[in-house]
């Protein structure tokens, strides 16, 4: 068995030698088709299907299936992120668990200077977790040790882990770091430990964290109010090891239970922040999910793009199939003879199917070898595109032994599939009919049947890739070019913390005057200002207006509307106008009665469009704290694809007023500006250097953690759609590439097989134009079979798309037509060659050779 | 010369001008194929005249050159040097395009292995010819079901090439090759590939066609074959080396060295 194994493979590898240009057609082919099916599935396994990198991720449970961030105060309904209080209820209380953890939801920006050295403090990215979070995700510390509960309190000596892509990138590996006082937010820290290469923490996102310090430290070293002592902020994601074979529902039921609990122990609080939310207690609920799927930040947004994308890998490799397929045909009719001879020799069927297989299977081995080299390639762009912006990715295109594996299962089943085909068929050789040569030159096309199904199944699927990458190229222009309600040409938006710089709540006023200023002096700045967030730089902030003489809503989700704080001259900095009343200027401050401006969308909502001069607040008690003076075109500043929410806009300038149960501290955030925008006459091109001097002249500490044309903002917000249009493009272009092969192929082959032919309908009368016209209109029906074909898939898959594609129906007729000229076009220039030559046989020749 | 009003198989005329006493005229016709650096002559100063009605017989040992001759004369070949007139008109000064109209308006042929297309019925093989010209389909339906007729094989008008005997093609193939009347019948060892009483039907059809105007040029090895015909011409080497019309233009072998 083993040997016989063996000699098919010896003479399938002495068959591939022997016709080198067979063999190279078939490997390239392959090596495309299974390499971008490879690279699609080597970012699904990075992504989505990769296990925690941790010790037995599948104990891991997450309390909640959602994905929530980063602050959340009030009822959630769906509950997936806790505050300090509600965990530390939670891991007293729970049996179920080993352990229980917590973790940050989001991430802390940090300034951090090496200790002692006169270094400059650079900004990095920290996450808060509980003392206990290295045991209970199970992973090993490389240097050094762990946090232990000891660290996990106020008061003690402040300690971190450094992530080893920040070990490497910061401090170049030093082994001196681990022990040594590091300057974080001003105070002394010691590094303690560094994680493994690879470990990312629990949630797997583009950027994860560079260092990690316990939880009771936030009270040193935040800017902003220490969380980590308020019982209704909710911040910190909670992650739990059971042992194996714990029932899993035992412990949802009880955890569900506890909240309910701890939630009515606090009703009177609760009702304080939001009247009437104790009555909803009863409907408060969490779910208790495995830890890698539901902490998958980069699953959850990537996963319908890959798996629209693995699909259309597919495509592309089951026309790879058929395209070898019919290499293969082409070559089983050249070798039919010796087929026959073998069968008439007394091999058996079997023997022939399994030799044919074997010579197929160890092709599309050769092409799964050369696909890695196109996966790489491919994963790598893919990597480049989809993740533009981050920095720290936790991925790379380094094939791994799963994606290794699959490039083998791929090349086993594409080998199979395209050579089942042919093995068939030339297992049915008959050996009489063949040794008596009874197919003479003159026979007809029956021959290449199979084959030129093949080809119109190519035509079919390269016109399905090409429609569809046809629409989402149009829904991605149309994104790109939808009118976002405000100008992205000319300006620039920079990302800042001014806390991080050392600026105080009581010196902001003076900041903001000189910031303004300063940057009104750049040369062409038309406006300048700044705001808590800006459009398209995924921040939000939301809360539940309130108004006078209305009854106060639920503080569910449907009254959530976004806000931010904005300074004067922001609405012409980003380019938004206002359609009624008036813009926030420099007087809106202390001095002055608080106003907000408010978008259509919100006037509409809450004042069927004539607000202004009307009052609402974000506090029950307060809920005419702020009169309308403007409202302002809707905005979009998340979500290109969707209408613009209600929004409002309140001065920066202006402190706002709290009631308790909050305190004034609570409301300072709002008055810290993340972003600044400015606007210039013409191009903001090259003004990158004068900004950046200019932020430092303000503050030598404000360097900018980002700085973009707001055309670049825009466009990230747009890496996922740009990620899917341009390589479906790529699949629909490789597809249609390599169906004209295909139809070049079946074509030439056609011509050659019927010179004979050819020369006798010359003898007969046959001009070379009508020749040429018979081998063209035999071609171009098979594209035409595969428009046929193709055009009612593509309209499917046009159906399947909907829900991804922006302000373009489903099957565009430009789209089509364009489709179908490119397959013509491209059917056409396939089909001249062969039948340019079907033009120029010799008929004496042909006739000859009969 | 035979008065085409003497036909009674067919209702039209042949393209013979009668007024033209040569249907084929050669002159000095030579054919040569390059051979890596030199030339190999497969035909050698060939002149040739035919008269409208002639029954030729081209002779002669294998590789002689009578294939290539035939196929010059069938303007199927266009690397031949020297002049060719058919029905007077100067072939040598055509381009392709209009021998091939030329061929197409004269000319019918008949091979040894019938060269019929396999994918094609009996009646569509015959009307391949047709379909090449500008004849409107009714007109050509006709001329098929007529050939048929003639031929006797409308039985056979459904069947496919290898559902008959190899007479029975043949016959097929000289139904194909006279439908369009051509005036010129070119058949190169047209019964070679089959029996003696096959090869006398067929035969015996030429004659007929022969007798109703039809110009024939045949290459056979079979002197009864040849006593069909009434002239003989014989090549060796690429020399036309006898021809019973002119017996004075017989050349010695040794001529060409
Ligand atoms: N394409 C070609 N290239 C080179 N030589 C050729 C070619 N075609 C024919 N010849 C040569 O021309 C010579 C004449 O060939 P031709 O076919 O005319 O002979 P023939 O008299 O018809 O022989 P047969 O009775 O065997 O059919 C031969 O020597 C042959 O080798
Ligand atoms: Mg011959």
């Amino acid at each position: 068995m083993f040997v016989a194994l063996l000699n098919h493979v010896r003479y399938a590898l002495r068959q591939l030698r022997k016709s080198p240009g067979f063999t190279l057609t078939a490997v390239l082919t392959l090596a495309i088709g299974i390499g971008a099916t490879t690279a699609i599935f080597s970012l699904l396994w990075s992504v989505m299907l990769k296990p925690l990198p941790v010790e037995h991720p599948e104990q891991l449970y997450k309390i909640g299936s959602q994905n929530k961030c980063c602050v959340n105060g009030g009822m959630q309904s769906d509950w997936a992120i806790f505050s300090d209080d509600k965990y530390e209820y939670f891991r007293d209380h729970t049996k179920g668990f080993r352990s229980l953890a917590a973790f940050q939801a989001g991430m802390d920006t940090f300034s951090v200077r090496r200790g002692g050295a006169g270094e400059k403090a650079q900004a990095a990215d920290g996450n808060y977790v509980s003392g206990n979070y290295f045991s209970t995700v199970g992973t090993p510390i490389l240097r050094g040790r762990a946090f232990t509960m000891a660290d996990d309190h106020e008061g003690a000596s402040p300690v971190a882990v450094l992530s080893y892509r920040y070990w490497r990138e910061r401090f170049a590996l030093d082994p001196a770091v681990i022990g040594s006082t590091l300057m974080i937010n001003g105070r002394a820290v010691t590094v303690v430990g560094v994680t493994p290469p690879g470990f990312y923490g629990v949630s797997l996102r583009s950027d994860p964290p560079d260092f990690w310090l316990p939880l009771h430290q936030e009270i040193d070293l935040t800017k902003n109010q220490p969380l980590v002592s308020e019982p209704n902020k909710d911040w910190l994601d909670l992650v739990g090891r059971v042992a194996p074979g714990t029932n899993i529902q035992q412990i949802d039921a009880q955890i569900n239970g506890e909240l309910r609990q701890w939630l009515q122990a606090h009703a009177a609080t609760l009702n304080a922040m939001t009247p009437g939310s104790s009555q909803l207690i009863p409907q408060q609920r969490t779910e208790l999910a495995p830890a890698a799927a539901s902490s998958n930040m980069l699953g959850l947004s990537y996963r319908k793009g890959l798996m629209l994308l693995l699909w259309a890998a597919l495509a592309v490799l089951l026309i790879v199939c058929a395209n070898v397929a019919g290499l293969m045909l082409v070559r089983a009719t050249a070798h039919r003879q010796q087929t026959a001879i073998s069968v008439a020799l007394g091999a058996t069927r079997g023997e022939v199917i399994r030799q044919s297989l074997a010579f197929s299977v160890i092709l599309a081995i050769f092409g799964g070898v050369g696909a890695l080299a196109v996966s790489y390639a491919v994963t790598n762009m893919m990597l480049a595109l989809a993740f533009r912006g981050s920095s720290r990715l936790p991925l790379d295109a380094a094939p791994s032994w799963p994606v290794l594996a699959f490039a083998f299962g791929a090349s086993l089943i594409t080998g199979l599939i395209f050579g089942a085909i042919p093995a068939w068929l030339s297992s049915r050789a008959q050996p009489a009919e063949a040794l008596r040569g009874a197919n003479r030159g003159s026979s007809g096309d029956a021959s290449a049947r199979p084959q030129q199904l093949l080809v119109v199944l190519q035509a079919a699927l390269s016109v399905v890739l090409l429609c569809a990458a046809g629409l989402l190229l149009r829904s991605l222009n149309n994104l790109e070019h939808q009118n976002f309600g405000f100008q992205t040409q000319g300006r620039v938006v920079a990302q800042i913390d001014p806390a991080l710089a050392g600026v105080k709540y009581a010196n902001l006023d003076p900041f903001y005057r000189r910031l303004r200023e300063r940057l009104g002096r750049i040369p062409g700045v038309t406006a300048a200002s700044y705001a808590a967030y800006t459009p398209m730089t995924f921040d939000n902030s939301s809360t539940t207006p309130f108004f006078p003489g209305r009854p106060a809503s639920k503080g569910g989700n449907a009254d959530s509307v976004s806000f931010t704080s904005v300074g004067p001259d922001y609405f012409q900095a980003i380019g938004a106008r206002i359609l009624r009343g008036r813009p926030i200027t420099e007087q809106d401050n202390n001095n002055s009665r608080h106003v907000a401006v408010v978008n259509q969308a919100f006037a509409k909502k809450y004042f069927d469009g004539d607000a202004i001069g009307r009052h609402f607040g974000i506090q029950a008690q307060l809920n005419s704290q702020f009169e309308i003076v403007g409202v302002t075109e809707d905005t979009k500043y998340n979500n290109p694809d969707q209408p613009a929410p209600p929004m409002f806009f309140l001065a920066m300038d202006q402190s706002i007023q709290v009631a308790p149960p909050f305190k004034p501290e609570d409301a300072y955030f709002l008055s810290y500006a993340r972003n600044i925008v400015i606007a210039f006459h013409g191009s903001a091109a090259g003004k990158e250097r004068e900004i950046r001097a200019a932020l430092t002249d303000v503050n030598p500490d404000l360097a900018p953690q980002h700085l973009r044309t707001f055309e670049d903002q825009v466009s990230l917000n747009l890496n996922g759609e740009i990620l899917i249009a341009r390589l479906t493009l790529l699949f629909g272009l490789t597809a249609l590439v390599l169906a004209a092969i295909g139809l070049y192929g079946v074509t030439s082959y056609s011509v050659a097989r019927r010179t004979g032919e050819i020369g006798i309908r010359m003898a007969l009368g046959a001009n070379r134009a009508q020749v040429l016209r018979t081998v063209m209109r035999r071609a171009m029906a098979q594209a035409l079979l595969g428009l046929a074909l193709g055009i009612p898939l593509a309209w499917l898959a046009g159906r399947l798309l909907a829900g991804r594609i922006y302000q373009v129906s489903s099957f565009d007729p430009l789209i089509v037509t364009v489709t179908v000229a490119c397959l013509a076009v491209s059917a056409a220039l396939a089909a001249l060659l062969p039948a340019r030559r079907a033009a120029g046989v010799n008929p004496v020749e042909a006739l000859r050779n009969e | 010369m035979i008065e085409p009003n003497n036909i009674d198989l067919t209702s039209t005329p042949p393209n013979t001008l009668p007024e033209h006493p040569r249907i084929i005229e050669l002159k000095n016709v030579e054919r040569s194929y390059r051979e890596g650096a030199g030339q190999t002559w497969v035909l050698r100063r060939i002149d040739l005249t035919i008269r409208p009605g002639d029954f030729l017989t081209i002779m002669g040992p294998s590789g002689a050159g009578k294939s290539s001759l035939l196929n010059v004369l069938a303007l199927l070949d266009d690397q031949w040097r020297g002049e060719y007139w058919l029905t007077a008109e100067p072939v040598h000064h055509m381009n392709r395009k209009k021998r091939a109209e030329l061929a197409k308006r004269n000319i019918g042929m008949v091979f040894q292995s019938y060269h019929l297309l396999d994918d094609l019925t009996v009646q569509e093989n015959i009307d391949l010819p047709l379909s090449y010209k500008n004849i409107p389909r009714p007109e050509r339906q006709a001329l098929v079901a007529d050939a048929l007729d003639r031929f006797n094989i409308v039985g056979k008008k459904d069947l496919y090439p290898s559902q008959l005997s190899g007479g029975q093609q043949q016959l097929v193939g000289i139904a194909r090759a006279v439908i369009h009347r051509p005036a010129l019948l070119l058949a190169d060892e047209p019964t070679g590939n089959l029996h003696s009483t096959q090869a006398k039907e067929i035969m015996e059809l030429f004659r007929g066609l022969n007798e109703q105007g039809t110009t024939i040029i045949q290459v056979t090895h079979s002197e009864v074959n040849a006593a069909y015909g009434n002239r003989i011409v014989e090549l060796r080497d690429g020399w036309m080396v006898n021809d019973s019309a002119h017996p004075e233009t017989r050349r010695a072998s040794g001529d060409k060295s």
